[in-house]
């Protein structure tokens, strides 16, 4: 895979970073799940998608992330654009890890 | 100063018993403000959605605020996903735009918006009923009633309560039953309602067929509700309290046992053996079934793939679905019946002719060959859920001979397409027929010949020989099924069955009557199928009772001439069965 014009850019405040995550826990992006996310999205500045089978949604928009109804075992695509875009993909990480805190 | 307690006799819908506050809801959906609006009207349409969403929004957060942290983190996740779902500008702006581009009132906007999202979803998605589509499903309820000033405030749906109401649809309760509904009162419906079908599903206590009972009880009342006897008691006193509380205790004894014993193999008293099987409606009552002792599935209802649904599932996601059910309970039997409803409740399917009476009409079977690319569809997901050699097809409705013949036509032409399309299946699938419309007792020798099983539909069969409609209370004593003919119908069918060497298998919910079974048992009759929450209730009936006795029992009421004396013969011999144990 070649390098993408997504790096980030070296000393600039804007920044766009994207990651594929998998989703661990059982029941998938379902609402509570999506509710979570959204708790997150909407504490940082940045512009934050999600990407699965070929759809996209912000990740502040709790209906969108509904809708692409991803399910359990989906590799979904974490896209943030912003000068906070860092740390609000390693919360975002962080929350799927952690299969939204249910059990395994 | 107490209040006098009071008691009311309902329909016994669904087993089981709930304590609690009751909330009322007095008027049905079908009041609510269904309308087109002038353009001048768009403006104070907009800002009633909006102040709709204000004051849910307001009186969440009120709630949320005065929560225990063990309740919040109960139900504290679920609320703020409405709140969320509430809040969202994509829904907002879907619901304001509609409004203005459409022309319409805010619960019409607010009803296509979500059902859009719904569309969107249900590709996606197996089961209509999943978690995600419930959560929208549950703004739309939300909306509706606070629009309507039906419901003024919604913190009451968040501690446990006995929902009291004219009627229900089955998504509505199915989202109430996620809140925490303990109970089910309805002024309408009986038995086989699809809103009782549902709470027999999810095992929700219900009581149906209580006229009045809105106005009789309000929000907050004490109430106890018993659906094992079809009664509802407003402000118990503490005798009563105890006493329910007791049966509850007992009743959850009974089903926690059996989920632990798992007994799958039913004795009689006199050591004879017994095949209960369950009725269900959706996939996920499949470990509830199994658990309970199910030994297969005797009736998968397939109405709910269709009904209440934004489109007529396709034959891949019917399959999916039949062969998770198959696959759950391998080896042993799931019988699959075909679609029961008419065209009216299919969306995709306007009927053109308003019929005057619709239970006689074009329904199930007549339906189904009517419209043969719905049915082959279903019929070939029924096919490829059979190649372990588990599934039955069942065909409802059936009235007479050149149904058989032409839908058995239609299995052949389902087996050679899925032979041409290289997918397997059990090609030596066994075919039965609902025995529920009069007509075929009349021609079962013939109708034997061309099917492997009987399914005996006691619900529909006693409504169309006594020409009464069993929901309607009024009616009562006519559709009784402790009556000569009944009794006499019954016995000739099984006698029939018998020497025609068919299985049969009782399916309608008289197998779940104390007093029917012992009949039903004394008939002859060995496979019985009912709701999964019934299992144990019939468990413990069966080991007290004597097959043996039951026959003698079934010799003697057999030529009585009326009902009481029937009910009495029968109520003796329970009674006597008592003082043995």
């Amino acid at each position: 895979m070649k390098e993408s014009d997504d790096s980030p850019k070296p000393g600039g405040e804007e920044r766009k970073i994207r990651k594929v995550l998998t989703l661990k826990n059982q029941l998938g992006l379902h609402a509570r799940a999506a509710a979570a996310l959204v708790n997150i999205a909407t504490k940082f500045r940045s512009d934050i998608q999600i990407q699965y089978n070929d759809e996209t949604a912000n990740c502040k928009s709790i209906m969108g992330i509904l809708m692409l109804s991803a399910p359990f075992g989906a590799e979904i695509e974490i896209i943030i654009e912003g000068d906070d875009a860092l740390q609000a993909m390693r919360e975002i990480e962080s929350l799927i890890e952690n299969r939204f805190g249910e059990p395994e | 100063m107490s209040i006098h307690s009071k008691t009311f006799k309902g329909i016994k819908v669904s087993a089981g018993i709930a304590i609690g506050k009751a909330v009322v809801i007095s008027h049905t959906f079908k009041d609510m403000v269904v309308r087109r609006i002038n353009p001048d009207e768009v403006e104070a349409e907009k800002n009633r959605f909006i102040s709709a969403i204000r004051l849910i929004t307001e009186q969440t957060d009120r709630l949320l605020a005065g929560m225990t942290p063990k309740e919040l983190k109960k139900i504290g996740p679920h609320i703020n996903v409405q709140k969320m779902i509430l809040s969202d500008l994509r829904f907002a702006e879907d619901v304001l735009n509609i409004i203005s581009s459409e022309l319409v009132s805010s619960e019409v906007a607010v009803t296509r918006s979500l059902d859009r999202y719904l569309k969107q979803l249900s590709s996606k998605e197996k089961s209509s009923l999943n978690a995600r589509s419930m959560d929208i499903k549950s703004i739309e309820f939300l909306l509706l009633r606070i629009l309507s000033g039906k419901i003024r405030d919604v913190s009451i749906l968040s501690e446990e309560f006995i929902l009291v109401t004219h009627d229900i649809t089955p998504t509505e309760l199915y989202y109430y039953s996620k809140q925490r509904m303990i109970g089910l009162i309805t002024e309408s419906g009986g038995r086989n309602s699809h809103a009782s079908i549902v709470a027999r599903s999810l095992n929700i206590p219900a009581v149906a067929g209580i006229p009045g009972i809105t106005q009789a009880i309000n929000t907050a009342d004490k109430v106890i509700l018993d659906g094992i006897g079809g009664i509802v008691i407003v402000h118990p006193n503490q005798k009563q309290i105890a006493e329910y509380s007791e049966k509850r205790t007992s009743f959850c004894l009974l089903i926690e046992s059996q989920q632990v014993n798992r007994q799958t193999e039913f004795l009689s008293r006199d050591g004879i053996r017994v095949s209960v099987l369950a009725n269900i409606d959706f996939p996920e009552e499949v470990d509830i079934a199994k658990s309970l002792g199910a030994d297969g599935i005797g009736l998968l209802r397939t109405e709910f793939y269709f009904i209440e649904r934004p489109r007529t599932p396709s034959e891949e996601e019917q399959f999916k679905s039949y062969d998770y059910i198959a696959e759950k309970f391998y080896p042993k039997e799931v019988t699959i019946r075909t679609l029961d409803v008419g065209g009216e409740k299919i969306p995709g399917f306007i009927s053109h002719q308003k019929e005057e009476n619709p239970a006689l009409g074009v329904r199930a079977i007549r339906f189904c060959l009517k419209n043969k690319n719905l049915f082959l569809s279903q019929i070939k997901a029924i096919l490829r859920a059979s190649y372990r050699g588990n599934v039955r097809i069942l065909i409802p409705m059936i009235s007479k001979m050149e149904e058989i013949i032409e839908t058995r036509r239609l299995i052949e032409e389902a087996k050679q397409i899925l032979t041409d399309e290289n997918k397997r299946f059990d090609p030596n699938i066994k075919v039965g027929i609902m025995l529920e419309i009069p007509s075929i007792i009349f021609i079962m020798e013939d109708v034997a010949k061309h099917i492997d099983f009987f399914s005996l539909g006691t619900n529909d069969l006693i409504q169309f020989i006594m020409a009464a409609d069993r929901g309607n209370i009024e009616l009562f004593d006519s559709a009784s099924s402790l009556s000569p003919p009944i009794i006499r119908v019954l016995y000739t069918i099984i006698e029939k069955a018998r020497s025609l060497n068919k299985p049969i298998y009782v399916c309608g919910e008289m197998a779940a009557e104390e007093e029917d079974i012992v009949v039903l048992l004394g008939m002859g009759y060995r496979h019985l199928s009912m709701s999964p929450i019934n299992i144990p209730i019939f468990m413990n009936i069966i080991k007290d009772i004597d097959i043996k006795k039951a026959e003698g029992l079934v010799k003697k009421i057999i030529s009585f001439e009326n009902d009481s004396d029937i009910i009495r013969e029968v109520e003796r011999f329970l009674s006597e069965k008592d003082n043995i144990i």
